[in-house]
C-alpha cells in the first residue's frame, strides 16, 4: 500500500469536506434547506442535508485515488458506488422526507455494485469458532441486509450535535485499521476517505453546530461500515462497533408503538441550565439522560465515550481472539 | 461518571447473544454447516432483541429519575 498517497487523500478529503460544509452551512440557510437546532433554547436555524459536503470529498478523492493508481480496481469502485448510492438516498430523503420502510429497500438496492463483484459462496469469520459457511447467502442476503441495517441504525441514533459524525470517526477509524493490518487495501482507501471526510465535517457539526449531517451524511456513514466490513472480511468487528446504534434500534423497534415514540411522546426537551430531559419512551440517548443530569455535550460525549469503548472492543476481539 | 454504567449495561446486552449463540453453535455439531450457521445467527438476533428488553429494564430499574 502506498502510504504517501493515502495520507494525501486523506488530507484531501479533510479540507474539501470542511470547506465545502463552511460553504453549505450558510448557503443552505439562504436557500431555506434548514433544521431547527430542538436541543438549544430559541431552537436556532441550522443548514441540514451537511453530509453532502463528505459525500462531494468521498466522491473526488475516490476518483483522485482511482486515477493516481491506474486501473481501476473493481471492489474499490464497487465499495464506492455502494456508500455514494446510499448518499443519493439520504439525499431524496432529506428533500421529500421519504418513508421509513422504503429507505432499507432502497439502500439494500444500493448495493448491487458489492453483491457483484462479490458474487459465490462464502464465509463470515467468527472468533473462536472460525469461518461461518453461509454460502450463496453471504451475496444474496448477507451484503444487502449488512448495508441496508448498518445505514439504518447510524440514521436512527442521531439529532444531537456532532454525534453522528463522531460516531463515524470512531467507528470507522476502528474498522479501517483493522481493515489496513488485513491488507484490504479498497477497504482501506474507503476508510481512510470516510474518515478524514466526516472529521472535516465534523469541525462545524461539533456543538454549537453550524450545519446537521442530514439522512445523506447518517445513511452514507453506515453504508460505509457494511462496506469496509465486506470487502476486509471483518463482519463480527462491525457488528460490535455497531452495537451502540443497534442498542438504540432495537430498544425502538421492540417498544409498545415501534418507532413511533418521538411523535407520540415528543421530543427531548432542554431547561434553562441547559440540561436534558428524555421523554418516556426507550432510546439509547434516554439511557444515559436517565442516570444523570447531561447537557447536550456531556450527552454526546457519553454515547462517543461507549463508540469508543465498543471500537476498542472490536479491535481487541478481532486482534486477539481468533 | 455515572453514565459508565449504562455502558457496562449495554455490556451485559451484548455478552448475553454471544454466549447463547456458541452454545448453539456448539450444541449443533451435527447439523449441515450451512443450517448451524444460518440457526446460530438466528439465536444470537432473536437472544440480542431479548437482552435489549433486559438492559432497558436494568437502567430503568436503577435509576428512576423523572422523565417528561
Amino acid at each position: 500500500m502506498n502510504l504517501p498517497a493515502v495520507a494525501g487523500v486523506g488530507l484531501l478529503a479533510v479540507v474539501l469536506s470542511y470547506v465545502s460544509a463552511r460553504y453549505l452551512s450558510t448557503k443552505f440557510v439562504k436557500m431555506g434547506i434548514t433544521g431547527n437546532d430542538i436541543h438549544k433554547p430559541g431552537k436556532p436555524v441550522t443548514a441540514e442535508m451537511g453530509g453532502l459536503s463528505v459525500l462531494f470529498a468521498f466522491l473526488t478523492c475516490s476518483v483522485v485515488i482511482m486515477l493516481a493508481t491506474g486501473s481501476p480496481i473493481s471492489p474499490l469502485v464497487a465499495g464506492v458506488a455502494t456508500i455514494a448510492g446510499a448518499g443519493v438516498v439520504g439525499m431524496a430523503d432529506d428533500f421529500t422526507n421519504m418513508r421509513q420502510r422504503y429507505k432499507p429497500f432502497l439502500i439494500g438496492a444500493a448495493a448491487i455494485p458489492l453483491i457483484a463483484v462479490l458474487w459465490g459462496p462464502s464465509s463470515i469469520e467468527m472468533p473462536l469458532i472460525g469461518a461461518l459457511p453461509v454460502g450463496y447467502v453471504f451475496p444474496l442476503a448477507v451484503v444487502p441486509l449488512a448495508v441496508a441495517i448498518s445505514a439504518n441504525f447510524t440514521n436512527m441514533l442521531a439529532g444531537f450535535n456532532g454525534l453522528e459524525a463522531g460516531s463515524a470517526v470512531i467507528a470507522l477509524a476502528a474498522l479501517t485499521l483493522l481493515a489496513a493490518l488485513r491488507s484490504s487495501y479498497p477497504a482501506t482507501i474507503i476508510g481512510v476517505i470516510l474518515v478524514c471526510g466526516y472529521l472535516g465535517f465534523l469541525v462545524l457539526n461539533w456543538y454549537p453546530a453550524k450545519i446537521f449531517p442530514g439522512d445523506t451524511g447518517t445513511l452514507m456513514a453506515g453504508a460505509g461500515i457494511a462496506t469496509i466490513a465486506v470487502l476486509a472480511g471483518l463482519e463480527f468487528a462491525a457488528i460490535v462497533v455497531s452495537i451502540p446504534a443497534a442498542i438504540d434500534f432495537t430498544l425502538k423497534m421492540v417498544a409498545k408503538r415501534p418507532f413511533g415514540g418521538r411523535r407520540v411522546f415528543g421530543d427531548t426537551t432542554v431547561g434553562e441550565d441547559g440540561h436534558l430531559s428524555a421523554p418516556a419512551y426507550p432510546a439509547l440517548v434516554h439511557a444515559f439522560m436517565r442516570v444523570g443530569p447531561l447537557t447536550e455535550r456531556g450527552l454526546v460525549l457519553s454515547v462517543l465515550g461507549m463508540q469508543a469503548f465498543y471500537s476498542a472492543l472490536a479491535v481487541t476481539i478481532t486482534l486477539f481472539l481468533r | 461518571m455515572k453514565q459508565a454504567y449504562v455502558v457496562l449495561a449495554s455490556l451485559v446486552t451484548f455478552v448475553i447473544p454471544n454466549a447463547v449463540a456458541l452454545g448453539v453453535w456448539f450444541l449443533a455439531g451435527d447439523l449441515d454447516p450451512i443450517i448451524r450457521s444460518l440457526g446460530s445467527i438466528l439465536v444470537w438476533v432473536v437472544a440480542f432483541g431479548l437482552s435489549t428488553q433486559l438492559f432497558w429494564r436494568l437502567v430503568r430499574g436503577l435509576f428512576r429519575r423523572d422523565t417528561q
